[in-house]
């Protein structure tokens, strides 16, 4: 087992520093030693100037998320042992959720997380009976807010209109609360539900379990159903209209009927794409039951 | 001696169709049989947002084709691995897999959970490989991308999530040298058509951190935007037509031309 191990730890005082940098910081592992003790150890004997956060200390406040290694965690619910292991290393690195975001070392200014939060206006809109039963909604109930997900989501990070995967989550709690009468489906179409590229960072990151990845699928399921029109619907609906018609996906068809003629224009490598005879021969390959497996398909439809 | 049916994904049926054909010239070479069998779409992680009992039903049914021929799955595709394995996992839940099941009977079919579902990555024998090396990818440095399907959700995935290396091992057994990148990041493929902007954001974010030759994928998707939408002017290469040259195919039997980037390095 490895006794010594070496933790390079993000360092930024804007107030003083001209740039940020990283610095060594050499401990001996002890037996479940977590990330908020190794950071506390730093601190207390080590580096008094050392800044992070630290609040509950067992994974529910949800205060003390840093990316290790380039992945987002709670320190206090991650052991370095298991780290280590992974990374076959003795050596790991430790930064803060958002470098844009930095007041100081790991502490960030979570505001732009908040202000996402806001917008999908977290509250009940109801009269309706407090008994209902919130099944449905139990999951998505234990999020603690510690913008893991959201930190290791690539496209939140490119497009910042992109509420990202916690502001989804607790949207899904909303909409799916059988006590709130509020019309939010429309909302969340307009707030990014079908820009989520299906990465599935935010569900390994989670450490409820949450699964916000498929807590996003609910709500685009839902907001098909409602008809609420957009690309991303239309694209997600070509794929069971060609399975009923083929068996197999239609790709010309999947293209016009997502982006229409636009298509082209966003493609913009579409004339080189063809000149290479990629789009030659893209018809859908007919299964041979293809009657018989649409009366199932059908069946389980209108059931 | 290795048999598997082979599911090739709609997308490397068609628009990616030389990644179909390099995967049965290099399985040919390698022992590998592959059998085809009457699949369907696995929806791709689409079509579970449209109806998910219908995304259950399509999978289950190819998984069933499979064990009718008594044969494990392998893909060359992480999307449709990805979809492939999490309809798996939702289908152990009794309810689910009775339901599933009750419509399955009707076509004359019947899962009962036991097939595997592999990538082909993971199904190469590297010894045979070693001594199936024609050329070898001597002094060239080879950026090996895994991207995000075939990896997650961890759980599910046959290598590492957080720190993968079989891609690696296959690159060092063609005698190249692999790189450190962020490997595992996702290349923003499946909003493409819907928003561009951030998937090409999100492809040169990957390219940008490559000191490499060329970048080497295991899905057709991601081929496409690190061949199509990088603004760099880095190969993108297949794995099957990486390890196609190395077992000493032509460019031409491998549809290198297909390419939008030329791969020019000779290989010795």
């Amino acid at each position: 087992m490895v006794k010594e191990f070496v933790l390079e730890i993000f360092r930024y005082d804007p107030e003083v520093d001209r740039q940020p940098s990283y610095r060594e910081y050499f401990l001996e592992l002890t037996k479940g030693m977590t990330f908020a003790q190794a950071l506390t150890e730093i601190k207390q004997k080590q580096d008094r100037t050392l800044t992070f956060r630290k609040g509950c200390g067992s994974g529910i406040c949800g205060t003390c998320a840093v990316k290790i290694n380039g992945n987002s965690f709670l320190l206090c619910k991650t052991k370095v042992k298991e780290l280590l292991t992974t990374y076959k290393t003795i050596r790991l690195k430790i930064d803060p959720l958002n470098k844009r975001a930095v007041i100081k070392d790991l502490v960030i200014d979570e505001d732009y997380f908040w202000k996402d939060i806001k917008k999908i206006s977290p509250w009940i809109r109801s009269n309706n009976d407090i008994s209902a039963d919130l099944s449905k909604i139990e999951k998505s109930s234990d999020c603690i807010f510690c913008m893991c997900c959201t930190a290791d989501c690539q496209v939140n990070q490119h497009d910042i209109s992109f509420v990202g995967p916690a502001a989804f989550v607790k949207l899904h709690k909303f909409v799916f609360d059988p006590r709130d009468s509020s019309k939010r489906i429309k909302k969340a179409v307009d707030q990014g539900l079908w820009k989520c590229a299906h990465m599935y960072n935010c569900m390994d990151q989670c450490p409820m379990n949450i699964d916000p990845a498929e807590k996003i699928s609910d709500l685009r399921e839902l907001s098909i159903k409602k008809r609420v029109s957009h690309p991303g619907q239309k694209h997600a609906k070509e794929f069971l209209d060609s399975l009923k018609q083929y068996g197999n996906l239609d790709e010309k068809r999947l293209v016009r009927k997502t982006v229409g003629l636009k298509g082209i224009k966003l493609l913009g490598k579409s004339l080189k794409m063809a000149l290479k005879g990629k789009f030659k021969d893209i018809n859908p390959r007919q299964i041979k039951d293809k009657g018989e497996f649409r009366k199932i398909i059908q069946e389980v439809e209108n059931e | 001696m290795s048999k598997f049916a082979f599911y090739p994904g709609c997308y490397s049926e068609g628009f990616a169709k030389e990644n179909e054909v390099s995967t049965r010239l290099i399985c040919s070479k390698l022992d590998i049989e592959l059998v085809d069998l009457d699949f369907s779409c696995c929806g791709a992680g689409n079509l579970n947002e449209v109806n998910p009992s219908v995304n259950l039903l399509t999978n289950a049914r190819n998984f069933a084709l499979a064990e009718k021929q008594g044969l494990d799955i392998v893909t060359i595709c992480s999307t449709c691995l990805n979809v492939m394995r999490k309809a798996q996992r939702e289908l152990q839940d009794k309810s689910k897999f009775e339901h599933i099941n009750s419509q399955l009977q009707k076509i004359g079919l019947h899962y009962s959970g036991k097939v595997k579902i592999v990538h082909l990555l993971w199904a190469l024998d590297l010894k045979k490989i070693k001594s199936s090396l024609v050329k070898e990818l001597k002094g060239i440095k080879v950026a090996a991308y895994y991207g995000c399907h075939a990896l997650r959700p961890k759980e599910e995935g046959a290598d590492d999530p957080y720190n993968p290396t079989t891609f690696e091992k296959l690159i060092k057994t063609l005698k190249g040298t692999p790189v450190d990148f962020p490997k595992t990041k996702c290349c923003g493929f499946h909003t493409a058509l819907t928003y561009p902007k951030t998937s090409i954001a999100m492809t040169q974010e990957i390219i940008n951190e490559i000191d490499a030759d060329l970048i080497c994928v295991i899905c057709p998707f991601c081929h496409t935007m690190m061949d199509a939408y990088q603004k760099t002017n880095l190969p993108a290469l297949h794995l099957s037509q990486l390890i196609g040259l190395c077992l000493g195919f032509s460019k031409k039997e491998l549809m290198i031309d297909r390419n939008l980037i030329d791969f020019k390095r000779k290989l010795d």
